[in-house]
């Protein structure tokens, strides 16, 4: 017995030496992608009737036997010729996408493009962000609560409703990456005694991808700005002090044009859905509630119609009369002014987004080709235990997301007055950091409802549960090395 | 004896008349094929197309389309159809198909040529001889109407013989040329050289269908006002409306309505300004809906809407005369069946820059009375701007948007007002029905009736329930979640309380710690 005792010890410490809980969390989270990407049958997220768009732009199209909605389309082709769409939206998705392709050419083939390579060049930068964000919550220990943090991580963002998108043409992916290296550089360059600049152009980089993996995704920089302040605590001088204000102003200019490529058509969708699915979604009569506004109140009849109408409407929403006497005085400024005036109504939206937000599972399409021989629509059930225990679990009201917030911010307020105190910079970084990601966890939904109300909802508030995930992740990874209250000694050297 | 004769006398001819049923019911189901060479978009080829099909439906025939590509050969025999029409909107192409030319030829029914391409057997059958007309402008004149016409590249006219009708004369600007007419009919044969869906053109090729195809009632156009909506200036509406009758012009307006949020205000004023037209002796035509997405199952969809829309008009005494849609709702079997064929009246519009159908089948149908609809604008061609009284030869509505500002109406209303037309007055002429799933509307000279009794409009709808909103309706977890939001809450709130205590306590405590040393 006390031989089996020593064995194991001695196993445990061979184990610690030769396997880090950054490598840990690689491997495991490889093994799941590996599996979920490219073990067969084929899975991925079918298309909900925006992928065209993105496969025109980049250059892709449509091979015949094209399925929407049920099953996921393992192939494309690749446009030969003049392609006059290409290039002429301004997302981070291009990007990959790109590299996916030319992978694609390279080693398969010309004319063909297969999914799976898009899934590839997700996933290696993906698994480079698990590294690192393990890493940073981790370093330096290697004791068995450090291994139980990595297995956490990996439960948490190499759940099925992340990875599977990987397979697809949405944004999700670009969004699970920025986020990863956002919050991993900065709590490593926290805890360095030297700044590592490769970890703050690192830093830059999440934040670029972050605020142009899609255009409502651009006033988001604000709040990054507000979680890179802690960096100014870093760098308190001299040229670097420059540099890292050029790198902000590069992030800002990012965010004003990924917001500003929005289409005028995309924007006319937007305000009239944010109208017809938002401000006129009341028990009372809607009609009334727009009187003396500005918009005729007749418009009130159009509550619940879509832009793209499915079936038979009264008349056209991209008519010019709706767009004069509608869209156009449809402003935000009209927007915020009918919540302020109707806060009933605005909380009643808001609770249906924090309902919402949790979901991070996209049920409405499949996850399953066509020749795998599911159900259409059928749905992958392993490795989903995260986002189904956050989707029913997390409480569903806008209050208390708000209590949470201030709660939060409150303990790791604590550990800011601390190391302020004795010139410490590790947790006045994470304040800075917290709070950022507490703003876009607030105000995301706040926006998501101005800028188009109630309308494929959960998928627009991707970056609520990700920056909620990520606060939460910190809290536990703290409180387990026990330097919530204040920073330890301990060095992170990467 | 006798009475066995006669006996037999009586079974025969009932027999007989039996048989002459069927002959005349087949005769009247007997379909027109349309034939066109192509769409040709450039030169309208499109509209052109669309105003053959509606002319015929308003003639009262229904038609089948087909293009000559796709024409097989022994399609058109004098037992399936009654008539042909050759549409040429594609001069450059000279496109042929033998197999048709050849059953043309064969053919007995009625036969109209529109275009160019008129071959030498055609020509015969017209009992004409062809002159061929290059680079010339011409001018077309009816009595004492006449339109200039754009400038046409080639163009086969007739030269006048004795024994046919002809329809307006093309004139050349040198008046030493001779004269030419532009609709001839010649027995059951008929020829327009062009076709320009709009003004004096088309009232006069309108002539010349509706002489060839025997139904020909002069009748004064409906002055009809479009592009209303639940979204439009009511008050507008209003406005006009009471101009209107002020001027004594008979009117109708074609407007659509919603079958979602009847009980919001908002159409409890639309419908009331509805009301307030039809005491102002204009009449209502449902206008169909715009189809957004639609298919062949979407059939049930456009029953379910078509009906609660006429429904909730009925209700508020809002009572259509008819239905009104774009022309190309005629061509489509959905569209048709579930959307125009409940009315006796159907007014056919222009249609939008690209119709999106159901089930497209090409097989245009008719109703009792198929109103064509014209603009108001086009018809301001006809002379110099000024209109003189037009006398259509088959049903004609004359629409008119809906003006967008107050000089737009002042200038139509002068327009209207000047004009030395006779309008169609629905309250003596009219008799319509509309059927929706459970309810009959009718309009006799102007009274309503419903299900079959007469109905008072008055300027407040009677017998409509006075909508409460109610609060959302209770789903059984919903409380749970509630109450679930609500005992975190407390919990939180009553932990940060808690935690502040302590803060405050444990700083004191720390704070004295350092004070003794």
């Amino acid at each position: 017995m006390k031989r089996l005792k020593q064995l194991s010890l001695t196993t445990w410490q061979a184990f610690t030496r030769h396997v880090s809980p950054a490598a840990l969390a690689t491997i495991l989270a490889a093994l799941v992608v590996g599996f979920l990407l490219f073990v067969p049958p084929l899975r991925g997220l079918a298309d909900n009737g925006t992928f065209p768009q993105i496969l025109a732009n980049n250059g892709l199209y449509r091979l015949s036997g094209y399925q929407t909605t049920t099953y996921v389309n393992p192939q494309f082709g690749i446009m030969q010729y003049f392609n006059e769409l290409r290039g002429t939206s301004f997302t981070a998705q291009t990007l990959f996408i790109q590299v996916a392709i030319l992978l694609n050419r390279v080693v398969y083939s010309q004319t063909v493009f297969d999914v799976r390579f898009l899934g590839l060049t997700y996933a290696v930068p993906y698994l480079g962000g698990i590294y690192l964000l393990t890493r940073a919550m981790t370093q330096p220990y290697r004791r068995i609560r450090s291994y139980f943090l990595a297995v956490i991580i990996v439960f948490v963002f190499a759940d099925a409703s992340f990875v599977l998108s990987f397979n697809s043409f949405y944004a999700t992916p670009v969004m699970v990456i920025g986020m990863l290296y956002v919050v991993a550089t900065i709590l490593i360059v926290a805890r360095q005694r030297t700044t590592s600049w490769r970890l703050v152009i690192g830093f830059f980089v999440g934040v670029a991808l972050l605020v142009t993996a899609t255009p409502q995704n651009g006033p988001l920089v604000l709040c990054f700005l507000i979680a890179s302040g802690g960096f100014f605590f870093v760098v308190t001088r001299g040229p670097r002090w420059l540099w890292l204000l050029t790198g902000i102003l590069v992030v800002l200019a990012l965010g004003g044009l990924s917001y500003t490529s929005l289409s005028r058509e995309q924007r006319a969708v937007n305000r009239y859905q944010s109208f017809t699915h938002g401000v006129l979604t009341q028990d009372t009569d809607a009609s009334q509630a727009i009187a003396h506004s500005g918009i005729s109140r007749q418009y009130g009849l159009m509550k619940g119609e879509d832009y793209y109408p499915t079936a038979f409407t009264a008349k056209r929403p991209n008519s010019r009369s709706v767009h004069q006497q509608l869209l156009q005085r449809y402003t935000v400024g009209w927007v915020s002014r009918y919540y302020i005036q109707h806060p009933r109504q605005f909380m009643t939206l808001l609770n249906l987004a924090a309902s919402d937000m949790m979901m991070t599972q996209n049920k409405s399409v499949g996850d399953y080709q066509k020749v795998a021989g599911k159900a259409p629509g059928a749905q992958v059930t392993i490795f989903t235990g995260f986002s189904a225990i956050a989707g029913s679990f997390f409480p569903r009201r806008f209050a208390f997301n708000l209590l949470l917030v201030v709660a939060l911010l409150m303990v790791f307020a604590v550990g800011f007055y601390n190391d302020l105190r004795v010139q410490r910079v590790a947790s006045v970084v994470r304040f800075f950091l917290v709070c950022g990601l507490l703003l876009i966890f607030i105000s995301v939904p706040v926006m998501a409802i101005i800028d188009g109300g109630t309308t494929e909802l959960a998928q627009r508030l991707l970056m609520v549960p990700l920056s909620i995930d990520m606060v939460l992740l910190i809290f536990l990874a703290d409180m387990l090395n026990h330097r919530l209250w204040h920073t330890d000694d301990a060095e992170t050297g990467v | 004896m006798r009475k066995w004769w006669s006996g037999l006398l009586v079974i025969l001819s009932l027999l007989g008349g039996l048989w002459g049923l069927g002959q005349t019911a087949q005769a009247a189901t007997r379909r027109v094929l349309i034939v066109y060479d192509a769409l040709n978009s450039k030169q309208q080829g499109q509209t052109k197309l669309d105003a053959v099909q509606r002319l015929l439906a308003s003639a009262g025939v229904q038609t089948r389309t087909e293009q000559l590509t796709t024409y097989r050969a022994g399609q058109l025999t004098s037992r399936h159809y009654q008539g042909v029409v050759t549409l040429n909107n594609w001069p450059a192409g000279h496109l042929k198909n033998a197999a048709f030319i050849r059953d043309r030829d064969a053919f007995t029914g009625k036969q109209l040529h529109i275009g160019s391409g008129l071959d030498a057997t055609e020509a015969r059958q017209l009992r004409s001889k062809r002159v061929a007309v290059r680079h010339q402008q011409f001018l077309l004149k009816n009595r004492r109407d006449w339109q200039l016409l754009p400038f046409s590249e080639n163009i086969t006219l007739l030269k006048p013989t004795r024994g046919a009708h002809n329809f307006g004369t093309l004139t050349r600007q040198r008046a030493s040329l001779p004269d030419h007419p532009y609709g001839t009919v010649v027995g059951k044969h008929g020829y327009l050289p062009y076709l320009e869906p709009k003004g004096l053109s088309l009232l006069v090729a309108m002539q010349t269908i509706a002489a060839l195809f025997g139904k020909q009632r002069t009748q004064a156009p409906l002055l009809t006002i479009t592009g209303v909506t639940p979204y439009s200036n009511l008050k507008r509406v209003r406005q006009l409306a009471r101009q209107l009758s002020a001027a004594d012009i008979p009117f109708a307006l074609s407007t659509t309505s919603v079958a979602n949020n009847t009980s919001m205000r908002a159409f409890t004023r639309f419908t009331k300004t509805l009301r307030f037209v039809e005491q102002q002796q204009g009449v209502i035509f449902l206008q169909a809906p715009v189809v957004g997405a639609a298919n062949a199952q979407s059939g049930n969809t456009l029953e379910q809407l078509m009906v609660a829309e006429l429904n909730q008009l009925g209700q508020r005494q809002v009572i259509p005369v008819g239905i009104s849609a774009p022309a190309y709702w005629n061509q489509d079997q959905i569209l048709r069946r579930y959307g125009l064929q409940r009315a006796r009246d159907v007014l056919l519009l222009p249609n939008p820059a690209t119709p999106t159908f159901a089930k497209q089948d090409n097989l245009g149908g008719t109703v009792k009375t198929t109103w064509y609809g014209m603009t108001w604008h086009s018809l301001q061609t006809v002379r110099n701007g000024q209109t003189q009284q037009i006398t259509p030869a088959l049903p004609t509505a004359v629409t008119v948007q809906l003006p967008t500002s107050a000089k737009q109406e002042a200038a139509l209303l002068q327009q209207l007002r000047r004009a030395n037309v006779t309008w169609y007055a629905p309250q003596k002429q009219m008799r319509s029905r509309v059927v929706s799933a459970s309810a009959t509307f009718g309009y006799h000279k102007g009274t309503y009736y419903l299900n079959g009794s007469p109905v008072k409009v008055r300027s407040e709808a009677t017998g409509v329930p006075n909508y409460h909103f109610e609060r959302k309706n209770f789903v059984a977890l919903s409380r749970y979640f509630k109450i679930q939001g609500w005992i975190l809450m407390t919990f939180f709130v009553i932990t940060t309380i808690v935690l502040g205590i302590f803060l405050f306590l444990g700083r004191r405590i720390y704070r004295r710690m350092f004070m003794r040393k």
